[in-house]
């Protein structure tokens, strides 16, 4: 039983497999779809060959001829070459002589379908991205609690922002739930009214990990949702379609939590200036109020009233003195005018007359001797002259027809 | 019983903030009367403290959607 003879040492059984494996399988054409593809700093590729079913390291060594194209995640390829075993490492892999170009992979083709479909209803057209709010209060957060994603987000916004309020839906982000989760998340925050933006993500990962973010019923609910969307799908393929749904694309997730929310210093530093400005403009304020009430005392617009005042009182007195002289002048020619008057009425005065030399013959009844026919010789007359009288009588008549 | 009241701050950042351009724009118009400058600068005096001191508490928490009972409950936990 415990035959010595029949125990192993790890070592003999890797260079087993090692021999059983390598001279067992010749070189060989192999089609797969590369995957996790790296280029080391010592000039070696390194990626994964894979189809629906299994997937196969590979390596293709700096030394080999180089590819006529450039190697990628997606993309479906024929490599020549064998395989070989690490026996350090316990592992097998691929070691490639040859890249040829094998059409795009079956992922990558299911990918672009969708992609042009959903495309063509218009669901990543830009007209439709909305803006992010300016200072997101509530934020929400669609992926794995246990990610790194979740602490570089976290840990992101509580030091960029510290008034924002985290809020998390814990999420499967890879697997065969992960899609509906997520779609289901993002209903959620929507009918709960509680966040301004909603961002969803996780690391990096190959492409069928991140695949849940390329499916339909994620890419929908995310152009669904009232709430901007921000995605934060790890940065390893270009794109996924979740990204080009989303209002903004974030490359990682702590490139979403500087997106999304300003910098507490920059704030800090915008506060300053705000300070700085009301400080200023209160400054400015008074000191122009100063000077409004200085220019009262000295400047135009006082001296201009003043002045006004002046040619008021002026033009007063010129208008008295005009009315003065009117007066002045009026009641002097009605003086004159009287004057005249007076002495017409006094020329055609009876004593006027008299004292010119002329005097008035009365009879005796007192009436007036018009003319020399209606006296009598012998009748008696008086005489007025201007300031006596004289007793007179008639002797004779000197009719003036003979 | 479910708990679907969500109190964010009742003031919050972007309130503050965007009230204090208003202030300082005002405040800046020649045509602002000395006495409204008065009020305009303590009210931003005001919000500007209000700000600052929102920029410096750091609550590092984060709160997590619990699984299970009525209606939706998220539960503080420390950020991770």
């Amino acid at each position: 039983m415990n035959n010595t003879g029949n125990i192993w040492s790890v070592s003999r059984l890797t260079g087993e497999i090692k021999r059983l494996l390598e001279e067992g399988l010749p070189p060989i054409w192999l089609e797969g779809e590369i995957s996790n593809y790296k280029v080391h700093t010592s000039g070696h590729h390194y990626f994964t060959l894979k189809d629906v079913g299994a997937q196969v390291p590979a390596v293709m060594w700096r030394t080999r001829p180089e590819p006529a194209f450039n190697l990628r995640d997606g993309l479906k390829v024929r490599v020549y070459g064998r395989v070989v075993v690490w026996e350090q490492g316990g592992r097998y892999q691929f070691d490639v002589y040859q890249v040829l170009p094998a059409g795009l992979g079956a992922l990558q083709a299911a990918f672009e379908a969708l992609k042009n479909k959903l495309a063509a209803e218009g669901l990543f057209s830009v007209s439709r991205k909305r803006p992010l709010p300016r200072f997101p209060n509530v934020i929400g957060i669609i992926t794995s609690r246990t990610g790194a994603a979740i602490h570089d987000l976290a840990w992101g916004f509580a030091n960029r922002f510290p008034p924002a309020k985290l809020y998390l839906v814990p999420v499967a982000v890879q697997g065969e739930t992960a899609a509906r989760e997520i779609a289901a998340a993002i209903a959620l925050f929507n009918s709960l009214n509680l966040v301004d933006v909603l961002i969803i993500g996780r690391g990096g990962g190959a492409l069928e990990d991140l695949w849940a973010f390329n499916e339909e019923i994620v890419v929908r609910a995310v152009v669904n949702s009232v709430v901007p969307v921000v995605s934060a799908v790890g940065h390893e393929v270009d794109v996924t379609l979740s990204d080009l749904a989303a209002d903004v694309r974030a490359p990682t997730p702590t490139a979403a939590a500087a997106i999304v929310v300003p910098d507490r210093k920059e704030l800090l530093e915008a506060l300053q200036l705000s300070r700085y400005r009301l400080t200023r403009a209160l400054e400015r304020t008074l000191k122009n109020w100063r000077e409004r009430i200085k220019s009262l005392s000295t400047g135009y617009g006082f001296r201009r009233a003043v002045g006004r005042v002046t040619e008021e009182r002026m033009r007063l007195s010129a208008l008295g003195q005009r009315i003065e002289t009117a007066v002045k002048y009026r009641t002097e020619r009605y003086r004159q005018r009287l004057d005249n008057q007076r002495e017409r009425l006094r020329a055609l005065s009876p004593t006027a007359v008299l004292e010119r030399g002329y005097c008035l013959a009365r009879r005796r009844d007192d009436s007036l001797a018009r003319s020399a026919a209606e006296l009598a010789p012998g009748e008696d007359l008086t005489l007025h002259f201007s300031c006596d009288r004289a007793k007179v009588e008639v002797l004779e008549i000197f009719l003036n027809a003979e | 019983m479910p708990n679907n009241t969500y109190n964010t701050n009742s003031q919050s950042f972007e309130t503050a903030y965007k009230r204090l351009e208003v202030i300082a724009n005002r405040l800046e118009d020649s045509a602002v009367t000395l006495e409204e400058s008065f009020q305009l600068f303590e009210e931003g005096q005001r919000l500007l403290n209000l700000c600052e001191r929102m920029l410096d508490q750091a609550e590092r928490k984060i709160k997590v959607l619990q699984a299970g009972g009525e209606g939706v409950e998220f539960k503080e936990e420390p950020l991770g």
